[in-house]
Protein backbone atom coordinates (compact mmCIF):
# COMPACT_ATOMS: atom_id res chain seq x y z
CA UNK A 1 0.00 0.00 0.00
CA UNK A 2 1.12 3.53 -0.96
CA UNK A 3 2.04 6.26 1.13
CA UNK A 4 -0.94 8.23 -1.46
CA UNK A 5 -3.50 5.37 -0.13
CA UNK A 6 -2.97 5.72 3.45
CA UNK A 7 -3.33 8.82 3.08
CA UNK A 8 -6.58 8.80 1.22
CA UNK A 9 -7.74 6.01 4.01
CA UNK A 10 -6.76 8.94 6.70
CA UNK A 11 -8.69 11.31 4.66
CA UNK A 12 -11.92 9.09 4.41
CA UNK A 13 -11.18 8.28 8.22
CA UNK A 14 -11.78 12.56 8.90
CA UNK A 15 -14.63 13.16 6.80
CA UNK A 16 -16.78 9.72 8.31
CA UNK A 17 -15.46 11.19 11.65
CA UNK A 18 -16.75 14.45 10.85
CA UNK A 19 -20.23 13.60 9.37
CA UNK A 20 -20.77 11.04 11.97
CA UNK A 21 -19.77 13.79 14.84
CA UNK A 22 -21.59 16.94 13.52
CA UNK A 23 -25.03 14.27 12.49
CA UNK A 24 -25.20 12.80 16.01
CA UNK A 25 -25.32 16.04 17.75
CA UNK A 26 -27.63 17.86 15.60
CA UNK A 27 -30.23 16.98 18.42
CA UNK A 28 -28.18 18.73 20.52
CA UNK A 29 -27.68 21.96 18.78
CA UNK A 30 -31.26 22.57 17.52
CA UNK A 31 -33.59 24.82 19.19
CA UNK A 32 -34.95 22.91 22.32
CA UNK A 33 -38.91 23.54 21.79
CA UNK A 34 -38.61 21.45 18.74
CA UNK A 35 -38.37 17.23 18.76
CA UNK A 36 -37.28 16.05 15.73
CA UNK A 37 -39.70 18.40 13.98
CA UNK A 38 -42.19 18.58 16.30
CA UNK A 39 -43.16 21.57 18.33
CA UNK A 40 -43.23 21.04 22.13
CA UNK A 41 -43.49 23.47 25.01
CA UNK A 42 -40.06 23.98 26.39
CA UNK A 43 -40.98 22.46 29.96
CA UNK A 44 -41.81 19.06 28.11
CA UNK A 45 -37.96 18.51 27.45
CA UNK A 46 -37.83 16.72 30.94
CA UNK A 47 -40.11 14.27 30.11
CA UNK A 48 -38.88 11.10 30.07
CA UNK A 49 -39.98 9.80 26.82
CA UNK A 50 -38.68 13.41 25.23
CA UNK A 51 -34.99 12.00 26.63
CA UNK A 52 -35.91 8.34 25.55
CA UNK A 53 -36.20 9.55 21.79
CA UNK A 54 -33.21 12.04 22.18
CA UNK A 55 -31.15 8.54 23.80
CA UNK A 56 -32.20 6.26 20.41
CA UNK A 57 -31.72 8.52 17.49
CA UNK A 58 -27.91 8.91 19.42
CA UNK A 59 -27.49 5.62 19.91
CA UNK A 60 -28.45 4.72 16.29
CA UNK A 61 -26.62 7.44 14.59
CA UNK A 62 -23.06 6.49 16.77
CA UNK A 63 -23.77 2.94 15.25
CA UNK A 64 -23.97 4.09 11.69
CA UNK A 65 -20.92 6.21 12.08
CA UNK A 66 -18.82 2.95 13.30
CA UNK A 67 -20.41 1.03 10.76
CA UNK A 68 -19.45 3.66 8.57
CA UNK A 69 -15.79 3.85 9.55
CA UNK A 70 -15.86 -0.28 9.32
CA UNK A 71 -17.05 0.46 5.81
CA UNK A 72 -14.16 2.66 5.09
CA UNK A 73 -11.15 0.54 6.67
CA UNK A 74 -12.85 -2.19 4.89
CA UNK A 75 -12.48 -0.59 1.74
CA UNK A 76 -8.71 0.34 2.38
CA UNK A 77 -7.74 -3.13 3.25
CA UNK A 78 -9.53 -5.07 0.31
CA UNK A 79 -9.23 -2.66 -2.27
CA UNK A 80 -7.31 0.33 -1.32
CA UNK A 81 -7.27 1.69 -4.83
CA UNK A 82 -10.78 2.42 -4.26
CA UNK A 83 -10.39 4.89 -1.32
CA UNK A 84 -10.25 8.24 -3.20
CA UNK A 85 -14.08 7.11 -4.67
CA UNK A 86 -14.89 6.06 -1.06
CA UNK A 87 -14.95 9.66 -0.37
CA UNK A 88 -17.88 10.09 -2.69
CA UNK A 89 -20.37 7.63 -1.54
CA UNK A 90 -19.53 6.61 1.96
CA UNK A 91 -21.24 9.83 3.49
CA UNK A 92 -24.77 8.38 1.89
CA UNK A 93 -25.34 5.71 3.91
CA UNK A 94 -25.10 7.93 6.69
CA UNK A 95 -27.16 10.72 5.18
CA UNK A 96 -29.61 7.95 4.65
CA UNK A 97 -29.69 6.42 7.94
CA UNK A 98 -30.21 9.61 9.51
CA UNK A 99 -33.02 10.55 7.33
CA UNK A 100 -34.57 7.54 7.94
CA UNK A 101 -34.09 7.31 12.03
CA UNK A 102 -35.43 11.07 11.92
CA UNK A 103 -38.36 10.54 10.44
CA UNK A 104 -39.23 7.15 12.29
CA UNK A 105 -38.57 9.37 15.62
CA UNK A 106 -40.54 12.27 14.52
CA UNK A 107 -43.72 9.56 14.01
CA UNK A 108 -42.55 8.66 17.51
CA UNK A 109 -42.32 12.64 18.50
CA UNK A 110 -45.70 13.54 16.85
CA UNK A 111 -47.65 10.32 18.61
CA UNK A 112 -46.19 11.41 21.97
CA UNK A 113 -47.32 14.74 21.67
CA UNK A 114 -50.86 13.88 20.67
CA UNK A 115 -50.97 11.57 23.68
CA UNK A 116 -49.83 14.01 26.32
CA UNK A 117 -51.87 16.49 24.67
CA UNK A 118 -49.11 19.34 24.51
CA UNK A 119 -50.57 22.37 23.50
CA UNK A 120 -48.31 24.97 22.20
CA UNK A 121 -48.96 28.65 20.52
CA UNK A 122 -48.75 28.96 16.93
CA UNK A 123 -47.34 32.45 16.54
CA UNK A 124 -45.67 34.61 13.35
CA UNK A 125 -43.02 36.59 15.11
CA UNK A 126 -40.99 39.26 14.03
CA UNK A 127 -38.38 41.85 15.43
CA UNK A 128 -38.58 45.63 13.21
CA UNK A 129 -35.09 46.30 13.57
CA UNK A 130 -34.06 42.49 12.60
CA UNK A 131 -36.21 42.24 10.09
CA UNK A 132 -35.26 46.14 8.90
CA UNK A 133 -31.36 45.28 9.22
CA UNK A 134 -32.21 41.92 7.05
CA UNK A 135 -33.69 44.13 3.95
CA UNK A 136 -30.91 45.96 3.17
CA UNK A 137 -27.28 44.21 1.19
CA UNK A 138 -25.50 46.88 3.91
CA UNK A 139 -24.69 43.87 6.63
CA UNK A 140 -22.83 41.56 3.85
CA UNK A 141 -18.75 41.98 4.87
CA UNK A 142 -18.13 42.93 1.51
CA UNK A 143 -14.40 42.89 1.72
CA UNK A 144 -14.04 39.06 1.64
CA UNK A 145 -16.21 38.99 -1.60
CA UNK A 146 -14.67 42.19 -2.76
CA UNK A 147 -11.09 40.73 -1.96
CA UNK A 148 -11.80 37.47 -3.71
CA UNK A 149 -12.76 39.20 -6.87
CA UNK A 150 -9.63 41.24 -6.73
CA UNK A 151 -7.62 37.86 -6.87
CA UNK A 152 -9.52 36.16 -9.47
CA UNK A 153 -9.45 39.56 -11.99
CA UNK A 154 -5.71 39.29 -11.33
CA UNK A 155 -5.64 35.79 -11.94
CA UNK A 156 -7.68 36.11 -15.00
CA UNK A 157 -5.76 39.35 -16.20
CA UNK A 158 -2.05 37.81 -15.74
CA UNK A 159 -3.57 34.46 -17.97
CA UNK A 160 -4.22 36.87 -20.81
CA UNK A 161 -0.98 38.07 -20.28
CA UNK A 162 0.79 34.85 -20.44
CA UNK A 163 -1.24 33.72 -22.88
CA UNK A 164 0.81 34.85 -26.35
CA UNK A 165 4.11 33.36 -25.11
CA UNK A 166 2.83 30.45 -24.56
CA UNK A 167 3.74 27.55 -26.74
CA UNK A 168 0.86 26.06 -29.29
CA UNK A 169 0.86 22.52 -27.45
CA UNK A 170 0.83 22.86 -23.91
CA UNK A 171 0.31 20.18 -21.26
CA UNK A 172 -3.33 19.40 -20.18
CA UNK A 173 -2.70 16.70 -17.97
CA UNK A 174 -0.08 14.93 -15.37
CA UNK A 175 -0.13 11.76 -14.15
CA UNK A 176 0.27 10.51 -9.96
CA UNK A 177 3.82 11.13 -9.92
CA UNK A 178 3.47 14.61 -11.81
CA UNK A 179 4.61 13.68 -14.97
CA UNK A 180 3.01 15.26 -18.28
CA UNK A 181 0.56 12.11 -19.32
CA UNK A 182 -1.73 14.31 -21.97
CA UNK A 183 -1.31 17.25 -24.33
CA UNK A 184 -3.55 19.62 -26.04
CA UNK A 185 -3.26 23.07 -28.55
CA UNK A 186 -3.66 25.97 -25.87
CA UNK A 187 -6.89 27.64 -25.96
CA UNK A 188 -8.29 31.03 -24.13
CA UNK A 189 -10.97 29.16 -22.37
CA UNK A 190 -8.56 26.38 -21.11
CA UNK A 191 -6.48 28.60 -19.29
CA UNK A 192 -9.62 30.98 -18.16
CA UNK A 193 -11.58 27.92 -16.40
CA UNK A 194 -10.03 28.28 -13.65
CA UNK A 195 -11.05 31.93 -12.82
CA UNK A 196 -14.04 31.36 -14.25
CA UNK A 197 -14.76 28.50 -11.88
CA UNK A 198 -13.75 30.52 -9.09
CA UNK A 199 -15.85 32.97 -9.87
CA UNK A 200 -19.01 30.49 -10.15
CA UNK A 201 -18.00 29.73 -6.33
CA UNK A 202 -17.66 32.88 -5.73
CA UNK A 203 -21.28 33.69 -6.08
CA UNK A 204 -22.82 30.62 -4.91
CA UNK A 205 -20.98 31.42 -1.35
CA UNK A 206 -22.32 35.40 -1.82
CA UNK A 207 -25.89 33.43 -2.58
CA UNK A 208 -25.53 31.36 0.65
CA UNK A 209 -24.49 34.62 2.87
CA UNK A 210 -27.42 36.16 1.29
CA UNK A 211 -29.51 33.35 2.41
CA UNK A 212 -28.26 33.35 5.65
CA UNK A 213 -29.44 36.72 6.28
CA UNK A 214 -32.86 36.64 4.65
CA UNK A 215 -33.52 33.08 6.41
CA UNK A 216 -36.49 33.66 8.69
CA UNK A 217 -35.94 32.14 12.39
CA UNK A 218 -37.68 29.64 14.44
CA UNK A 219 -37.94 32.09 17.51
CA UNK A 220 -38.30 30.75 20.91
CA UNK A 221 -41.76 31.44 21.92
CA UNK A 222 -40.50 31.48 25.25
CA UNK A 223 -37.82 34.13 24.83
CA UNK A 224 -38.06 35.77 21.68
CA UNK A 225 -36.03 38.84 22.46
CA UNK A 226 -32.77 36.37 23.29
CA UNK A 227 -33.44 34.58 19.66
CA UNK A 228 -33.40 37.81 17.73
CA UNK A 229 -30.03 39.16 20.04
CA UNK A 230 -28.89 35.52 19.76
CA UNK A 231 -29.31 35.78 15.44
CA UNK A 232 -27.78 39.28 15.54
CA UNK A 233 -24.05 37.68 16.58
CA UNK A 234 -24.69 34.16 14.44
CA UNK A 235 -25.12 36.47 11.52
CA UNK A 236 -22.13 38.13 12.13
CA UNK A 237 -20.10 34.74 12.44
CA UNK A 238 -21.62 32.93 9.55
CA UNK A 239 -20.92 35.73 7.26
CA UNK A 240 -17.13 36.48 8.10
CA UNK A 241 -17.20 32.48 8.35
CA UNK A 242 -18.49 32.06 4.48
CA UNK A 243 -16.76 34.99 3.63
CA UNK A 244 -13.19 33.72 4.87
CA UNK A 245 -14.17 30.33 3.67
CA UNK A 246 -14.72 32.17 -0.23
CA UNK A 247 -11.36 34.07 0.04
CA UNK A 248 -9.70 30.53 0.97
CA UNK A 249 -11.39 28.65 -1.81
CA UNK A 250 -10.32 31.35 -4.26
CA UNK A 251 -6.99 30.96 -3.31
CA UNK A 252 -6.92 26.61 -4.13
CA UNK A 253 -8.60 27.32 -7.02
CA UNK A 254 -5.96 29.82 -8.36
CA UNK A 255 -3.16 28.22 -6.84
CA UNK A 256 -3.32 25.69 -9.50
CA UNK A 257 -3.33 28.27 -12.32
CA UNK A 258 0.36 28.59 -12.93
CA UNK A 259 0.77 24.48 -13.37
CA UNK A 260 -2.56 25.34 -16.17
CA UNK A 261 -0.37 28.06 -17.54
CA UNK A 262 2.39 25.35 -17.32
CA UNK A 263 4.44 27.72 -16.06
CA UNK A 264 5.74 25.63 -12.57
CA UNK A 265 4.34 22.30 -11.65
CA UNK A 266 4.17 21.35 -8.13
CA UNK A 267 5.67 18.17 -6.54
CA UNK A 268 2.61 15.52 -5.98
CA UNK A 269 3.48 16.36 -2.20
CA UNK A 270 3.46 19.80 -2.44
CA UNK A 271 -0.20 19.62 -4.37
CA UNK A 272 -1.84 17.31 -1.46
CA UNK A 273 -0.28 19.61 1.08
CA UNK A 274 -1.97 23.02 -1.02
CA UNK A 275 -5.29 20.76 -0.74
CA UNK A 276 -5.35 19.04 3.21
CA UNK A 277 -4.39 22.77 3.93
CA UNK A 278 -6.81 24.48 2.29
CA UNK A 279 -9.90 22.40 3.20
CA UNK A 280 -8.84 21.93 6.46
CA UNK A 281 -8.72 26.03 6.76
CA UNK A 282 -12.60 25.99 5.33
CA UNK A 283 -14.04 22.70 7.14
CA UNK A 284 -12.73 24.05 10.55
CA UNK A 285 -13.95 27.17 10.79
CA UNK A 286 -17.30 25.81 9.62
CA UNK A 287 -17.55 23.33 12.21
CA UNK A 288 -16.77 25.40 14.80
CA UNK A 289 -18.97 28.13 14.16
CA UNK A 290 -21.65 25.54 13.86
CA UNK A 291 -20.94 23.69 17.13
CA UNK A 292 -20.27 27.21 19.00
CA UNK A 293 -23.18 28.80 17.97
CA UNK A 294 -25.96 26.20 17.46
CA UNK A 295 -28.74 26.40 14.99
CA UNK A 296 -29.10 29.92 14.64
CA UNK A 297 -27.29 30.86 17.30
CA UNK A 298 -29.23 28.91 19.63
CA UNK A 299 -25.67 28.14 21.76
CA UNK A 300 -25.16 32.32 22.26
CA UNK A 301 -24.86 33.81 25.44
CA UNK A 302 -25.29 37.70 23.57
CA UNK A 303 -25.51 40.99 25.75
CA UNK A 304 -28.88 42.11 26.37
CA UNK A 305 -29.14 44.90 29.08
CA UNK A 306 -31.52 43.89 31.67
CA UNK A 307 -33.90 46.88 30.79
CA UNK A 308 -34.47 45.25 26.89
CA UNK A 309 -35.74 42.35 28.74
CA UNK A 310 -37.75 44.02 30.98
CA UNK A 311 -39.09 46.19 28.43
CA UNK A 312 -39.79 42.83 26.61
CA UNK A 313 -41.85 41.28 29.38
CA UNK A 314 -43.51 44.19 29.62
CA UNK A 315 -43.89 44.83 25.92
CA UNK A 316 -45.54 40.81 25.99
CA UNK A 317 -47.72 41.96 28.51
CA UNK A 318 -49.35 44.50 26.06
CA UNK A 319 -50.16 41.68 23.50
CA UNK A 320 -53.45 39.54 23.65
CA UNK A 321 -52.83 35.85 25.65
CA UNK A 322 -51.77 34.00 23.00
CA UNK A 323 -54.15 30.47 22.22
CA UNK A 324 -52.49 27.23 22.83
CA UNK A 325 -52.91 24.55 19.93
CA UNK A 326 -51.26 22.12 18.09
CA UNK A 327 -49.34 24.64 16.63
CA UNK A 328 -47.67 25.09 13.30
CA UNK A 329 -46.43 21.55 12.64
CA UNK A 330 -49.01 21.47 9.91
CA UNK A 331 -46.64 23.05 7.54
CA UNK A 332 -43.58 20.59 8.37
CA UNK A 333 -44.32 17.85 6.33
CA UNK A 334 -42.84 14.78 7.61
CA UNK A 335 -41.29 17.39 10.13
CA UNK A 336 -38.72 18.66 7.70
CA UNK A 337 -39.84 19.79 4.68
CA UNK A 338 -41.56 23.34 5.04
CA UNK A 339 -44.76 24.12 3.19
CA UNK A 340 -46.90 27.04 3.52
CA UNK A 341 -48.28 28.84 0.23
CA UNK A 342 -49.34 32.14 2.71
CA UNK A 343 -45.75 32.49 3.61
CA UNK A 344 -43.53 34.49 0.94
CA UNK A 345 -40.65 33.76 3.05
CA UNK A 346 -38.54 31.35 0.21
CA UNK A 347 -35.46 30.63 3.04
CA UNK A 348 -36.64 28.96 6.92
CA UNK A 349 -34.29 27.95 9.19
CA UNK A 350 -35.11 24.02 9.13
CA UNK A 351 -36.22 21.97 12.38
CA UNK A 352 -33.38 19.50 12.70
CA UNK A 353 -30.41 21.95 13.02
CA UNK A 354 -29.11 22.05 10.04
CA UNK A 355 -30.14 25.73 9.70
CA UNK A 356 -30.79 25.49 5.54
CA UNK A 357 -34.12 25.57 4.61
CA UNK A 358 -36.87 26.23 2.09
CA UNK A 359 -40.17 26.57 1.73
CA UNK A 360 -41.20 24.27 -0.71
CA UNK A 361 -44.65 26.34 -1.49
CA UNK A 362 -42.35 28.24 -2.89
CA UNK A 363 -41.61 27.87 -7.10
CA UNK A 364 -38.11 29.26 -6.88
CA UNK A 365 -37.53 26.59 -3.66
CA UNK A 366 -38.01 23.99 -6.41
CA UNK A 367 -35.60 25.71 -9.38
CA UNK A 368 -33.17 25.69 -6.36
CA UNK A 369 -33.40 22.20 -5.59
CA UNK A 370 -33.31 21.31 -9.45
CA UNK A 371 -29.79 23.34 -10.25
CA UNK A 372 -28.45 21.72 -6.54
CA UNK A 373 -29.32 18.46 -7.75
CA UNK A 374 -27.88 18.89 -11.43
CA UNK A 375 -24.94 20.09 -9.49
CA UNK A 376 -24.60 17.11 -7.38
CA UNK A 377 -25.04 14.51 -10.14
CA UNK A 378 -22.92 16.11 -12.52
CA UNK A 379 -20.18 15.89 -10.04
CA UNK A 380 -20.33 12.94 -9.24
CA UNK A 381 -20.66 11.68 -12.44
CA UNK A 382 -17.61 13.48 -13.32
CA UNK A 383 -15.20 12.88 -10.11
CA UNK A 384 -16.75 9.05 -10.23
CA UNK A 385 -15.26 8.82 -13.83
CA UNK A 386 -12.34 10.68 -13.64
CA UNK A 387 -11.38 8.50 -10.13
CA UNK A 388 -12.05 5.04 -11.73
CA UNK A 389 -9.45 6.21 -14.72
CA UNK A 390 -6.81 6.51 -12.23
CA UNK A 391 -7.75 3.16 -10.61
CA UNK B 1 -39.70 46.00 18.56
CA UNK B 2 -41.03 42.38 18.73
CA UNK B 3 -44.36 42.04 16.74
CA UNK B 4 -46.40 38.34 17.50
CA UNK B 5 -49.24 37.36 15.63
CA UNK B 6 -51.44 34.98 17.23
CA UNK B 7 -52.79 32.48 13.97
CA UNK B 8 -55.18 31.12 16.71
CA UNK B 9 -56.12 34.76 17.49
CA UNK B 10 -59.74 36.00 17.77
CA UNK B 11 -59.12 39.24 15.48
CA UNK B 12 -58.06 39.29 11.81
CA UNK B 13 -54.08 38.85 10.97
CA UNK B 14 -54.12 42.38 9.44
CA UNK B 15 -55.74 44.40 12.67
CA UNK B 16 -53.13 42.65 14.82
CA UNK B 17 -50.53 43.52 13.04
CA UNK B 18 -52.43 47.34 13.56
CA UNK B 19 -52.75 47.07 16.99
CA UNK B 20 -49.48 46.04 17.60
CA UNK B 21 -47.71 48.51 16.07
CA UNK B 22 -50.06 51.21 17.52
CA UNK B 23 -48.89 49.78 20.99
CA UNK B 24 -45.25 49.43 19.99
CA UNK B 25 -45.31 53.58 19.46
CA UNK B 26 -47.48 54.34 22.21
CA UNK B 27 -44.92 52.25 24.83
CA UNK B 28 -41.93 53.90 23.06
CA UNK B 29 -40.88 50.23 21.47
CA UNK B 30 -41.00 52.23 17.85
CA UNK B 31 -39.46 55.75 18.17
CA UNK B 32 -41.06 58.96 16.25
CA UNK B 33 -39.03 58.61 12.52
CA UNK B 34 -38.06 55.05 12.84
CA UNK B 35 -37.67 53.12 9.88
CA UNK B 36 -40.10 50.58 9.42
CA UNK B 37 -39.07 46.82 7.56
CA UNK B 38 -40.53 46.55 4.07
CA UNK B 39 -43.42 44.82 3.30
CA UNK B 40 -42.38 41.90 1.71
CA UNK B 41 -39.61 41.44 4.21
CA UNK B 42 -42.00 41.70 7.80
CA UNK B 43 -44.35 39.30 5.46
CA UNK B 44 -42.23 36.88 5.48
CA UNK B 45 -40.61 36.71 8.92
CA UNK B 46 -43.93 36.69 9.94
CA UNK B 47 -44.87 34.23 7.70
CA UNK B 48 -48.14 35.90 6.23
CA UNK B 49 -49.16 37.05 3.72
CA UNK B 50 -47.70 40.40 2.05
CA UNK B 51 -51.51 41.74 1.47
CA UNK B 52 -52.15 41.01 5.19
CA UNK B 53 -48.88 43.36 6.00
CA UNK B 54 -49.65 45.97 3.07
CA UNK B 55 -53.28 46.08 4.81
CA UNK B 56 -52.13 46.81 7.88
CA UNK B 57 -49.38 49.38 6.62
CA UNK B 58 -51.94 51.11 4.38
CA UNK B 59 -54.39 51.32 7.45
CA UNK B 60 -51.78 52.84 9.90
CA UNK B 61 -50.78 55.42 7.14
CA UNK B 62 -54.61 56.38 6.94
CA UNK B 63 -54.96 56.64 10.40
CA UNK B 64 -51.61 58.60 10.68
CA UNK B 65 -49.40 56.52 12.73
CA UNK B 66 -46.57 56.02 9.74
CA UNK B 67 -45.81 57.60 6.65
CA UNK B 68 -44.92 55.72 3.74
CA UNK B 69 -42.67 56.85 0.68
CA UNK B 70 -41.85 55.40 -2.55
CA UNK B 71 -38.46 54.83 -2.13
CA UNK B 72 -37.15 54.83 1.83
CA UNK B 73 -40.32 53.05 2.56
CA UNK B 74 -42.26 53.28 5.76
CA UNK B 75 -41.24 55.21 8.94
CA UNK B 76 -43.48 55.87 12.46
CA UNK B 77 -44.81 59.00 11.75
CA UNK B 78 -42.91 62.57 13.57
CA UNK B 79 -45.18 64.03 16.66
CA UNK B 80 -47.44 65.77 17.04
CA UNK B 81 -50.08 63.50 15.41
CA UNK B 82 -52.65 65.23 14.08
CA UNK B 83 -55.70 64.71 16.49
CA UNK B 84 -58.43 66.92 14.82
CA UNK B 85 -61.72 64.06 14.89
CA UNK B 86 -60.03 61.90 17.49
CA UNK B 87 -62.59 62.30 19.95
CA UNK B 88 -64.95 60.65 17.98
CA UNK B 89 -63.17 58.05 16.16
CA UNK B 90 -62.47 57.32 20.10
CA UNK B 91 -66.41 57.78 20.97
CA UNK B 92 -67.17 55.65 18.60
CA UNK B 93 -64.41 52.55 19.70
CA UNK B 94 -65.39 52.72 22.96
CA UNK B 95 -69.26 53.52 22.64
CA UNK B 96 -69.97 49.71 22.13
CA UNK B 97 -67.13 48.49 24.81
CA UNK B 98 -68.50 50.78 27.46
CA UNK B 99 -72.01 48.75 26.64
CA UNK B 100 -70.52 45.84 27.35
CA UNK B 101 -69.00 47.05 30.63
CA UNK B 102 -72.65 48.04 31.58
CA UNK B 103 -73.85 44.52 30.56
CA UNK B 104 -71.42 42.93 32.78
CA UNK B 105 -72.32 45.36 35.78
CA UNK B 106 -69.22 47.68 35.54
CA UNK B 107 -70.32 51.31 37.24
CA UNK B 108 -68.80 54.46 35.60
CA UNK B 109 -65.78 54.76 38.35
CA UNK B 110 -64.74 50.98 38.02
CA UNK B 111 -64.96 51.23 33.70
CA UNK B 112 -62.67 54.14 33.95
CA UNK B 113 -60.19 52.91 36.53
CA UNK B 114 -60.10 49.85 34.03
CA UNK B 115 -59.64 52.30 31.51
CA UNK B 116 -56.45 54.40 33.28
CA UNK B 117 -54.86 51.07 34.15
CA UNK B 118 -54.20 50.42 30.87
CA UNK B 119 -53.43 53.74 29.86
CA UNK B 120 -50.52 53.87 32.96
CA UNK B 121 -49.79 49.25 31.74
CA UNK B 122 -48.42 51.14 28.18
CA UNK B 123 -46.85 54.16 29.75
CA UNK B 124 -44.49 52.42 31.90
CA UNK B 125 -42.86 50.30 29.48
CA UNK B 126 -42.32 53.67 27.39
CA UNK B 127 -40.84 54.82 30.77
CA UNK B 128 -38.55 52.09 31.54
CA UNK B 129 -37.28 52.15 27.67
CA UNK B 130 -36.18 55.74 28.46
CA UNK B 131 -34.74 54.73 31.65
CA UNK B 132 -36.60 56.21 34.29
CA UNK B 133 -39.22 54.12 36.42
Amino acid sequence: MSALQNLFFAINLLLVLTMGVMLTVLPLITRKSLLFGVRIPEPALDHPEVRHLKAIYLVVLAVLSVLTLAAALAIHLVRPAFNLIGSLYLPWPLLIGQFLTTVALWRQAKRLKARENWQVAHLGTAETRSSLARTRFGGLPWAWYLGSLALIVLAALVSLAVYPSMPQTIVTHWNAAMEPDAWADKSLIHVLITPIIALVMLLIMLLSNLAVYRTKLQVSLENPALSYAQHRVYRLWMSHMLGFITVVMTMMFLAFQPMILNLWVPSSALMILIILVTSTLMIVPAIVVSVKAGQGGTRLKPAITDADIAAAGLADALRPASRSGRGDDRFWKLGMFYVNPEDPALFVEDRLGNNGGLNYARPLAWVLVVVLLVLVIATYALSTGLLLDLV
Amino acid sequence: MIIQIDFAGDLPLYSQLRDQIVIGIAAGLLKSGEALPSVRRLAADIGINIHTVNKAYALLRDEGYIVMDRRSGAAVAPRPLDSRGFFEHLADLLRPIAAEAICHELDAEQFGRFCADLHRQVRTVQDIREGHP
